[in-house]
């Protein structure tokens, strides 16, 4: 028997590309909020709405509703943007938002607190700047991920090229967009169509990224599409296609899990937008839309089987794919501090703790960046671990730019390597999905852990950790190598096993634990690690090693497997 | 609302006729009753009216223009001594009388209060707008007497009742007594003319007829008569901040609890709070004088404790431009003697002072019968209820701000607000009565539009028509603009608007909160905003109400002149007469404080 459509497959159909009653909605003087289907509808366009949770219970005893807010995400290629744009997405975040700015795990910034008489100027405020948030959100590819290597320039330019015109070509053609939001009225011509899309778009959300290794910092293989640059002596060769990632799980849904892309053969360049194109259309025909837990391309992929998919996207693309070319992989953090690239230029790196920008007491560094901005030459890079890069500064003004940035708390503290290479997403108070806290959180948790790897000696030790407040992933936990998974307020499942460079599934390990479960855990297993590892053994290779958890082969079969 | 407890006053009709009444009623929903009190009140407006016309000689008509109560209690109550009497009189609100009847009666008492800067009371209007149009007919066989109630303190004092005993003799008609003029203490004063009327009604032999017409039957008019002197103990079960933490206004819903066979009020109707004052002041203000809280103080009922006077029975929050006069008899203070001295300064100090900062800013040594006599009683405070007993009977429903500043430093807290939000606990009971306020009810009968501007606790009302016109079943449109600071913070009642949008109640939603965007924007610019739409909605009947601060009410005045101009292509003494032809026909409602 087959299930009904989803009710969002209906949303969208009637939707008219993305109009919906949009105009209606935001018209609507008596709530901050948008109609239901119009909720969805404005994921498409970049924002998704939220209200404060922790005002939730307060206001309705106030006989308010809660308190809307919309999140808004942009869309910015591999996370690039000129010091134009990052005044003018600065000025707009303190103006019309909640004030802060809150760089993402997939390389872009979004806003929070965006009251709804607001979002109009704010749209108009970075389309000002070339930046638009078409597809933040929503049933399309989202963000295009590309490493942000600034110390190989000529290539990170080619690379970073690619990521563009890929997310230019898998963008939504309707004019939507520019109606509601820039032109203001309906201008007249042929009527709207999506060549690629449809007008039900995909089934779920789509995740593409360019890794060039050795880094992984892109996690690569948890995204749908995946690009894997081959270089050889400073000259792209192509790319390496990855298909069927993804990270999403629904708690106690065994039939839902998290998978590691495939390697589906090689390409060269100029087939790059052909093959992207392809994996995009078969998703459209074949994705699941009855089910979004399983309407992902990594179910479409189970289902299919890796051959059968291969030979179809090369079907739809017009060409074959060559045998994969060898690609290894060293981690998948940043490269933290100063560092000089082969074109004499300099690049830093600031840490950014949970990626969230906001000015507090004892540290400014929002005004940091800004005046940073003010006298920068080069562009900011946002990585995909939610970190800053000032990329391109003449030697003559490094000085200046690092006095910036320690002045403004941006190079001020000596962080743990634990806490480098954590990774949260925003969860409580905004996000509807949250089940628990996650950055509110985190920067105390990771302090007691510090403790504990500090007590066992093991501070140097690069360990990748992650928390999220949901197993939806925003924040790619399945690949930490520690990981806490929210599951209600205060409880985690912890996750472990994952091998540092993104290339291996963690496991779980002990589900539903509170804040001392979870630490009287670790400090035993920071114990066993201290006592057992091997010189150079990384924390979750060790775990597998020891059989602390069993390593994940095959998600579909053995994710759910009791450890 | 047919019950035994009627008074014998409130009800005119034997056992046998209240009997067959209450067969009638029983079977009867929430609803039906409703609409039937709406036909039985037209009924009666009816009779009277044509009792008015039959039978002229007999009948004396008792006609009040009252806003807070008080003038509508003195009619009731020269109603009741003359009733005692003998003598025959119709009671009826300004409001309730076709104006151009007026002409054809034949005695007339004329009660009522005056507002701001002379302003007839909101149900005194279309009556007072007829008398004085230089169009107004002869009149010359009515007889007539006038009593207002003022303050002197204001530059038009009882001007109101200035008018019409003036402009009545022009006209043509007789006094029957000089006109008398109340001040703020007006009870001695209104007494000794209540006495002079009746004797003079008396020696004018007006009989009473063999069937005394009372006036048309109200719902709030058949439970028992509660009045400030004698009110109802409601019991408070609710008290809610409606506004946010972060809110500049402390906004709080409060419910309280009546018996619905006693007490009865209609939407627009406003509610008196009896409240003490609160203990810890009058600790401050004994201390700040030096007086001792247990030395006696001569009351009518014999000598009583000064503290309990002090919480009880005297004004402390609001200080009257009288007793700054009679305390500056107790100053040397030139600075005082200047502010006494101009009438505009003198009002504008008082406004904006407690007693505690007159006492200290300009301090004096009295003792504590001298200081219990400068001071005004406490009066009970009015608010406009923000209920229907069509949705739940056993309830009144206020809205309240909490009055909260801060002045040389020191905290100020209202005395009324601060006694329903800070000092009274959930079931307490609290002393109220209904005041009947019929120039602000909803139109009858059903069907029609209405418009309801308000801004901040202006709001109140609406939320009363809003659900008595949802158990009423009454399809009228209804369209809100309402102003308020914040839109997150302050938007007063939110989810019900929202429930009553979503039930097919609310047809139309105007907002102005003047805080959310670097321009400010207030209710009166949304009727020039919203002028199209809101010139078609009146030109289709609708009604329009507004309530909130006079301030507002002003500026909404002056937007709705503008708009009519430009939407109705119309000079501005064209558009002037349209705006005061709503008021004339009864279509323009306001309820201003």
């Amino acid at each position: 028997m087959t299930s009904p459509l989803h009710e969002n497959e209906a949303i969208k159909r009637f939707s008219n590309y993305l109009r919906g009653t949009l105009k209606a909605s935001m018209a609507d003087e008596l709530t901050g909020a948008l109609a239901d289907d119009d909720a969805q509808i404005t994921k498409f366009h970049g924002f998704y709405q939220q209200d404060d949770r922790d005002l939730r219970q307060a206001r309705r005893e106030h006989y308010l509703e809660p308190s809307f807010g919309f999140m808004l995400r942009a869309r910015l290629p591999g996370g690039v943007c000129t010091t134009t744009q990052w005044l003018a997405i600065d000025g707009i975040g303190r103006a019309l938002t909640a004030g802060s700015l809150r760089l993402t795990t997939r390389q872009s910034f979004q806003y929070h607190g965006i009251l709804k008489r607001n979002v109009e100027s704010v749209i108009r405020g970075i389309n000002k700047v070339m930046i638009d948030s078409i597809g933040g959100c929503g049933d399309v590819n989202r963000n295009v991920l590309c490493n942000p290597n600034p110390v190989e320039s000529p290539v990170h330019r080619e690379v970073h090229g690619w990521a563009k015109r890929i997310s230019e070509h898998l963008l939504p053609r309707t004019r939507a967009y520019h109606e509601l939001w820039l032109d203001g009225e309906q201008v007249t011509g042929p009527a709207d169509a999506e060549p690629l899309y449809g007008e039900t778009y995909l089934p779920r959300k789509f995740k593409t990224a360019i890794a060039v290794p050795p880094h992984n910092d892109v996690d690569v293989y948890s995204n749908d599409l995946g690009f894997v640059a081959i270089i050889e002596n400073g000259a792209l060769l192509g790319f390496n296609v990855l298909a069927g990632g993804g990270m999403g799980v629904t708690h106690g849904d065994t039939s839902t899990f998290p998978r590691l892309a495939d390697t589906l053969g090689f390409i060269a360049p100029e087939q790059t937008l052909a093959i992207a194109e392809a994996v995009v259309s078969l998703q459209r025909d074949v994705g699941d839309r009855r089910d979004r837990r399983h309407a992902r391309l990594k179910y479409s992929v189970e289902r299919m089987g890796v051959d059968a998919f291969r030979n179809e996207v090369e079907r739809r693309a017009g060409c074959r794919l060559d045998p994969p070319r060898e690609a290894v992989f060293t981690d998948q953090g940043d490269r933290y501090g100063w560092v000089q690239g082969d074109d004499e230029r300099w690049h830093l790196t600031v840490y950014i703790e949970n990626g969230r920008l906001v000015d507090r007491p004892g540290a400014s560094p929002m005004r940091g960046l800004r005046e940073i901005a003010r006298v920068h030459q080069g562009d900011f890079r946002i990585t995909p671990n939610q970190n800053l890069i000032i990329a391109g500064v003449p030697a003559c003004q490094q000085a200046r730019i690092d006095a910036l940035a320690r002045e403004h708390g941006l190079l001020a503290a000596r962080h743990s390597r634990l806490r480098l290479n954590g990774l949260s997403c925003v969860a409580l108070p905004t996000c509807p999905l949250a089940m628990a806290e996650a950055e509110r959180y985190y920067p105390d948790f990771l302090s007691q852990i510090e403790r504990l790897a500090e007590k066992h000696g093991i501070a140097d030790q690069h360990i990748v950790n992650r928390i999220t407040g949901c197993p939806n992933g925003c924040a790619r936990p399945y690949l930490g190598e520690l990981a806490l998974v929210g599951k209600a307020p205060g409880r985690y499942n912890l996750m472990l096993g994952g091998d540092g460079v993104g290339t291996r599934l963690n496991r779980l390990y002990r589900e539903n634990l509170d804040e001392p479960a979870l630490l009287a855990e670790i400090d035993r297993l920071f114990a066993r690690f201290a006592a057992g590892r091997r010189p150079g053994e990384g924390f979750g290779d060790f775990l597998i090693r020891d059989a602390v958890v069993a390593a994940v082969i095959n998600p579909a079969e053995d994710f759910h497997a009791a450890n | 609302m047919v019950s035994g407890n009627s008074s014998p006053l409130s009800s005119p009709i034997d056992a046998a006729a209240q009997r067959a009444l209450e067969q009638l009623v029983r079977p009867l929903s929430a609803t039906q009753i409703a609409w039937l009190s709406g036909y039985l009140a037209q009924l009666a407006e009816q009779a009277v009216a044509n009792a008015a016309e039959d039978e002229p000689a007999e009948v004396v008509t008792i006609l009040f223009g009252s806003q807070s109560g008080n003038t509508k209690g003195l009619a009731e109550q020269l109603h009741t001594r003359a009733q005692a009497d003998g003598i025959g009189t119709y009671l009826l609100s300004m409001a309730e009388l076709a104006p151009r009847k007026l002409a054809k009666l034949q005695r007339v008492i004329l009660l009522t209060s005056t507002h701001g800067e002379g302003e007839p009371p909101e149900s005194a209007y279309a009556l007072h707008a007829f008398v004085m149009d230089e169009n107004a007919p002869r009149m010359e066989s009515l007889q007539f007497a006038v009593i207002g109630l003022g303050d002197s303190s204001y530059e038009h004092y009882c001007q109101t009742a200035v008018d019409f005993d003036r402009r009545l003799a022009q006209l043509g008609a007789r006094r029957m007594l000089p006109l008398q003029c109340c001040d703020v203490e007006y009870e001695a004063d209104a007494q000794r003319w209540q006495t002079d009327v009746l004797g003079r009604l008396v020696a004018l032999r007006a009989k009473r007829p063999a069937t005394v017409a009372a006036r048309p039957l109200e719902p709030s008019e058949t439970a028992a008569p509660y009045t400030k002197e004698n009110p109802y103990a409601a019991t408070l079960l609710e008290n809610r901040r409606i506004t946010t933490p972060d809110a500049v206004a402390d906004v709080r819903h409060l419910a309280l609890g009546i018996d619905p066979r006693l007490v009865r009020y209609r939407p627009g109707d406003t509610l008196g709070v009896c409240f003490r004052n609160d203990p810890a002041l009058v600790d401050r203000i004994v201390e700040r004088l030096g007086l001792d809280a247990s030395s006696p103080v001569s009351q009518d009922d014999g000598a009583q404790p000064l503290g309990q006077v002090l919480t009880e029975r005297l004004e402390l929050t609001q200080v009257h431009p009288t007793t700054v006069r009679r305390w500056s008899e107790h100053v040397q203070a030139s600075r005082l003697q200047a502010i006494i001295a101009d009438p505009a300064k003198l009002r504008d100090y008082a406004r904006r002072r407690q007693l505690l900062d007159l006492i200290t800013d300009f301090p004096a040594s009295i003792d504590a019968d001298v200081l219990s006599g400068l001071l005004p009683r406490l009066q009970p405070r009015l608010y406009s209820i923000a209920s229907s007993q069509a949705e739940l009977d056993d309830e009144v429903h206020l809205t309240v701000a909490v009055l909260r500043y801060r002045r040389s430093g020191q905290r100020r807290l209202g005395g009324a607000s601060g006694f329903l939000a800070e000092r009274l606990r959930p079931n307490d009971s609290l002393s109220v009565y209904p005041v009947h306020n019929p120039s602000f009810h909803l139109p009858t009968p059903s069907g029609v539009d209405i418009i309801m501007i308000g801004a901040g606790t202006g709001i109140a009302p609406y939320r009363g028509f809003l659900q008595d016109r949802a158990a009423a079943g009454d399809r009228g449109r209804n369209w809100l603009l309402f102003g308020n600071r914040h839109f997150q913070r302050d938007f007063l009642y939110q989810l019900d608007w929202q429930a009553q949008r979503k039930a097919g109640l609310l047809n139309r939603v105007s907002l102005a909160f003047s805080r959310d965007r670097a321009q400010k924007v207030y209710v009166q610019d949304r009727v020039r905003t919203e002028a199209r739409e809101l010139f078609r909605w009146l030109e289709e009947g609708a009604h329009l109400y507004v309530c909130g601060a006079s301030a507002m009410g002003e500026a909404v005045h002056r937007a709705l002149i503008d708009m009519v101009g430009r939407e109705g292509g119309l000079q501005e003494d064209a558009a002037t007469d349209y705006i005061d032809n709503l008021r004339r026909e009864a279509r323009y409602h306001r309820d201003l404080y």
